[in-house]
């Protein structure tokens, strides 16, 4: 329902099929119009536990309930998996590094404390940094590169993730993206999704760093801004 | 100072180089504007992931629920009787090691620490109009100052456990290229002036670590060697100027990784 709401009469359409293919509203990964590939986005059930019951969930993790675990993994995995997929780009390291991500998240629960965050934001702190360390990490690093910079254009080669798994927060979320500046976005895009630094992200746009950190911290603040009105 | 204060999103989101990362850590412990930032921005980056969900083979599911059925959690904390029968129980590591012993990226496992010391200052520079000890607040500082160094190390390890009673975390920090551990707590209660807390480097026998008091609401003290090489740490309330051996129930306990 929140959907429903959305700017774009496309969306209606993704929540009313199971399968369509559409202009993006934003296509992750691209830096301008005419790069954008259309995008196939598949619609899913919702996840088997509604976000609220995350924090009781969390208890009975945290006190070494496995049971409970696979519940938590079940309400969480896609957004986990999908934020390690899109920065890695790999499938066989993604599936490796999300294994790691729950076993880390199981051992640390014990220790959860709900003042640092909410247990979504806790546990995608944790995915998000474990993907970017891996890509990090030295010659994957290059290789990377080199699998998805076509060699002397500068520019993405085309994205094998362009078919996304759409929900309604994803969709709220996206909706959230498309409102900022093209190059805030691109500048999120870069850091969050590709792991960038700033620098990298000023070296890779060609544009002065002080530019990028303006940008990436009016992203996230306008983000900040409509996330919490779509919200209330 | 004041191009610290604008990082927090760029931190958040992963865009600082792991130097950048440090400082910015060490920024957090003394600042709580940053430490607010940071929390609210992960609620917004966190909600990012849900544009790019994407369905993982079922395999994985079935490897995950069998891998953790195998791995202990590492305890919040656990209570620990020293003294009487169960001294020798060395129930305070009877927590089965884990397959594998890979612990939390330092980094995940600084912020972690950044995130409590954090909230500590806080609570320590609310309630420095009440206490203007001079002394006590420059003997902060430079506990403080130590740790920041601390965490600024490479090989920067933390184990973090709770306290049952006070719901607060406590932390173990050390760096072995510094030679140097600490013990790092927000909140602990204020004890009657005969009264400090212990730390304890358990391997056997409970060996003597070091005492402290809270100043504000952080606590933080340099450890013993031993911690390096303990099996565990534990903290119990002595009678002023320590104890040689503990005379009370540990109030925190937490399981040292091997290494």
């Amino acid at each position: 329902m929140r959907a429903s709401r959305g700017s774009s009469p496309n969306q209606k359409v993704v929540l009313s099929m199971t399968t369509v293919t559409l202009p993006p509203a934003w296509a992750p990964r691209l830096f301008s119009a005419q790069a954008r590939p259309r995008l196939t986005v598949v619609t899913m059930p919702s996840p088997t536990a509604p976000a609220h019951e995350l924090p009781s969930l969390m208890a009975k993790v945290s006190a070494g309930d496995e049971r409970a675990f696979a519940r938590f993994y079940d309400a969480t995995v896609r957004n986990v998996f999908g934020i390690v997929l899109h920065v890695l780009r790999d499938h066989a390291q993604a599936e490796e590094v999300t294994q790691e991500i729950y076993v880390e998240a199981w051992k640390q629960a014990p220790k959860y404390d709900v003042k640092q965050g909410s247990v979504s934001a806790w546990l995608n702190t944790i995915a998000h940094r474990r993907a970017v360390d891996r890509v990090r990490s030295s010659e994957r690093r290059t290789h990377r590169e080199q699998r998805h910079f076509e060699a002397g254009t500068g520019r993405l080669a085309p994205d094998p993730l362009d078919q996304v798994v759409a929900n309604d927060e994803g969709l709220r979320v996206r909706a959230a993206l498309e409102k900022l500046s093209e190059g805030q976005r691109t500048a999120v895009q870069l850091a969050y999704f590709e792991g960038k630094t700033q620098r990298e992200v000023a070296e890779f746009l060609q544009v002065p760093l002080g530019t990028v950190k303006t940008r990436i911290r009016d992203a996230m603040q306008r983000l900040r801004t409509h996330l919490g009105e779509a919200a209330s | 100072m004041n191009d610290l204060h604008s990082q927090a999103h760029a931190y958040v989101i992963g865009a600082l180089t792991s130097q950048e990362t440090r400082e910015f850590e060490r920024h957090l412990i003394e600042c709580d504007a940053c430490s607010a930032d940071v929390i609210d921005v992960r609620a917004v980056a966190s909600a990012l992931s849900a544009t790019v969900a994407a369905e993982p083979p079922a395999r994985l599911r079935a490897a995950v629920l069998n891998q953790i059925a195998q791995t202990a959690q590492e305890p919040a904390l656990e209570r620990t009787s020293h003294r009487g029968a169960s001294r020798t129980d060395k129930n305070v590591v009877a927590f089965r090691p884990s397959r594998r012993r890979r612990f939390a990226t330092s980094m995940l496992a600084a912020a972690a620490v950044v995130a409590a010391v954090g909230f500590g200052g806080w609570a320590y520079q609310a309630n420095q109009d009440a206490d203007n000890s001079e002394q006590l607040a420059e003997q902060a500082r430079s506990q403080r100052t130590e740790l920041a160094a601390l965490l600024s190390a490479d090989d920067v390890r933390t184990v973090s456990g709770r306290f049952p009673q006070t719901d607060h975390t406590g932390t173990v920090v050390l760096s072995k290229k510094q030679g140097k551990a600490m013990f790092v707590a927000s909140g602990l209660p204020d004890l009657p002036d005969n009264k400090v807390y212990e730390a304890w480097t358990i391997n056997g026998d409970p060996e003597p670590a070091g005492t402290f008091s809270p100043d504000g609401h952080q606590s933080i003290v340099a450890l013993t060697d031993a911690a390096f090489t303990a099996d565990s740490i534990a903290i119990t309330v002595e009678p002023e100027g320590g104890s040689a051996e503990p005379t009370s129930d540990a109030i925190f306990t937490v399981v040292m990784p091997q290494t």
